[in-house]
């Protein structure tokens, strides 16, 4: 496999040298591809067994600092979801955006915006799947991503 | 601990003031609570202000507009909280006989637009989560989900708010809206709509509590409302699968719904009463779902009947569970320092029969105010 056959780098048409960069470190493991799916990287408590989909020193529910690193899946369901339709200064995802809570298969709820999905289209209780999106691009020009969620199946779109 | 009650409450009318200084505002709400309550300036031991964005030691340059006595000024910041929890703190060191006259003062100046939770570099905001209706949204689209209500009975509550704004006096807005106008206002976070939304507002409130035991030498028994009952907390986590929550929830939410039932029974048992004897309501209608939610949350109406309770009008004045008689944050307006102290101030006129076109009937004796802001919550029952 060649650097120059890498999605991002085709996506992009760009060189070889750009890379996938997370937004933040340590919130999902990278896909070795754009199309790839991150899964969301978390943690367990050997003590009290809560999972969280965040990283801490000591555990938010029994106070011990007996947490271990924990990697999830990558599907879950939608609980609740709302539409944003006024841009927040300072955001780089630009309104309307779905902002969903989803529960993922282990239990534990995040937040996360939805992707290739109309806002109209969204229902509590649809399967959903994580993926990478860019959300910006750092100074070298390489893709800086996320985790998004987006519909597990592919559905018809009931209007024409 | 000693008994503790209110003497007096005065407020500079909420709204937009680009002219006035906070020192401007608080000077009027402190000056009004102290006519009020017959005590002088000279015999206030201590003072606790309650405010979030003006500068370093705010609170001593507002007090220190009524003379400059050299008492302790107690600088507090909890979010859309803070003055409440100052009359929470304030309560405590007289009640512990500290102090016997303490004064408490809330004031802020904001800027238009939404209000900006988060550092703009912050994830949150980066990635657009930090909206702040949006967590209200997540919340009433389940909510209708779970117990069949309709994005009208919402919009109703912000309906109930201005009709009580346009007969307060000291509301930002004081003109009502109808049900057709909130609910074609534009979303701002599906299904919240603009005016479903509290605005940004500059304003300031004040409130003098007294030792019980001293409290005779200012006014008669019919004006001393007593602060019988309080809790405060900041929301325990709250486990995955628990009936509490969703799991994941951390930090202090504002919408943490486990944790303002157990601070409600708290408050209850210190004052002796329970929900049912509950006859006029303060809670935080930041967004127009704040109602719903902390009607029931506070036992006031039934798990999944707030927003039926709303829609029947039962939360109006004149309904058997007033919520919000001033206009709320909704339609009072909402300078987030000064907005637990507005709320304390609307129960003291109610219970003391000095709620004007919007007082509540049958001679209220209990009140009860909920405030929230982003890392904690005050729940206090005034009784007369
Ligand atoms: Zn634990």
């Amino acid at each position: 496999m060649t650097a120059t056959r890498t999605p991002a780098a085709r996506s992009k048409g760009a060189t070889s040298a750009l890379r996938l960069v997370p937004l933040r470190e340590g919130m999902f493991k990278m896909p070795r591809s754009m199309n790839g799916k991150p899964r969301l990287l978390g943690q367990r408590c050997t003590s009290c067994g809560e999972q969280f989909s965040n990283q801490r020193e000591f555990c938010a529910n029994c106070c011990q600092p007996t947490l271990e690193n924990v990697m999830f899946g990558t599907t879950g369901e939608i609980t609740t979801y709302t539409t944003v339709r006024q841009q927040l200064p300072g955001a780089l995802i630009e309104a309307p955006y779905v902002i969903a809570r989803v529960r993922l298969d282990e239990g534990v709820s995040v937040q996360t915006i939805l992707s290739e999905i109309e806002p109209d289209d969204v229902e509590i209780g649809m399967k959903v799947v994580s993926c990478l999106k860019q959300v910006t691009e750092d100074d070298s020009g390489n893709a800086v991503v996320n985790s998004f969620f987006k519909p597990a199946n592919k559905r018809r779109r009931a209007r024409a | 601990m000693r008994d503790v009650v209110i003497l007096g409450c005065g407020l500079h009318r909420f709204g937009r003031w680009p002219d006035k200084s906070v020192q401007d505002m608080g000077r009027e709400a402190i000056a009004g609570a102290l006519n009020d309550s017959g005590v002088p300036f000279q015999d206030i031991q201590v003072a606790y202000t309650g405010r979030v964005l003006s500068g370093m030691g705010a609170g001593l340059n507002v007090v220190n507009e009524l003379g400059q006595t050299g008492i302790p000024v107690v600088n507090i910041e909890q979010a859309c909280a803070s003055s409440s929890t100052a009359l929470r703190e304030a309560r405590i060191a007289v009640g512990a006989g500290v102090y016997d006259v303490a004064l408490v003062v809330g004031f802020e100046k904001m800027q238009r637009g939404l209000l900006q939770i988060s550092e703009t570099t912050s994830y949150g905001t980066q990635m657009g989560f930090s909206v702040m209706p949006a967590s209200y949204a997540l919340n009433e689209r389940r909510y209708i989900e779970d117990y069949g209500a309709t994005e009208e009975m919402f919009a109703q509550v912000s309906v109930k708010a201005h009709r009580n704004g346009a007969l307060n006096p000291y509301a930002q807005y004081q003109q009502e809206v109808t049900l057709e106008e909130v609910m074609a206002s534009r979303y701002i976070a599906e299904p919240v709509k603009l005016l479903e939304c509290s605005p940004t507002t500059d304003g300031a409130s004040a409130v003098v509590i007294v030792a019980k035991e001293v409290a005779d030498r200012y006014q008669p028994a019919s004006r001393q409302v007593n602060i019988a009952g309080w809790a405060a907390g900041s929301g325990a986590y709250t486990p995955t699968g628990s009936d509490a929550g969703d799991g994941g929830e951390e930090g202090g939410d504002e919408l943490n719904r486990g944790a303002l039932e157990q601070l409600a029974d708290t408050a209850y048992e210190r004052a002796g009463v329970g929900p049912e004897d509950v006859d006029v309501t303060q809670v935080h209608d930041a967004f127009s779902p704040g109602e719903i939610f902390s009607i029931e949350s506070l036992g006031i109406a039934r798990p999944g009947e707030g927003a039926a309770a709303v829609w029947e009008g039962r939360t109006e004045v004149n309904g058997d569970i007033p919520v919000n008689t001033d206009g709320g944050l909704l339609s009072r307006g909402h300078p987030i320092g000064a907005t637990g102290g507005a709320m304390v101030t609307e129960i003291y006129r109610q219970l003391t029969g000095d709620g004007g076109a919007r007082q509540v009937g049958n001679d209220p004796k209990v009140g009860l105010i909920h405030n929230a802001g982003i890392g904690g919550m005050n729940v206090l029952v005034l009784t007369r």
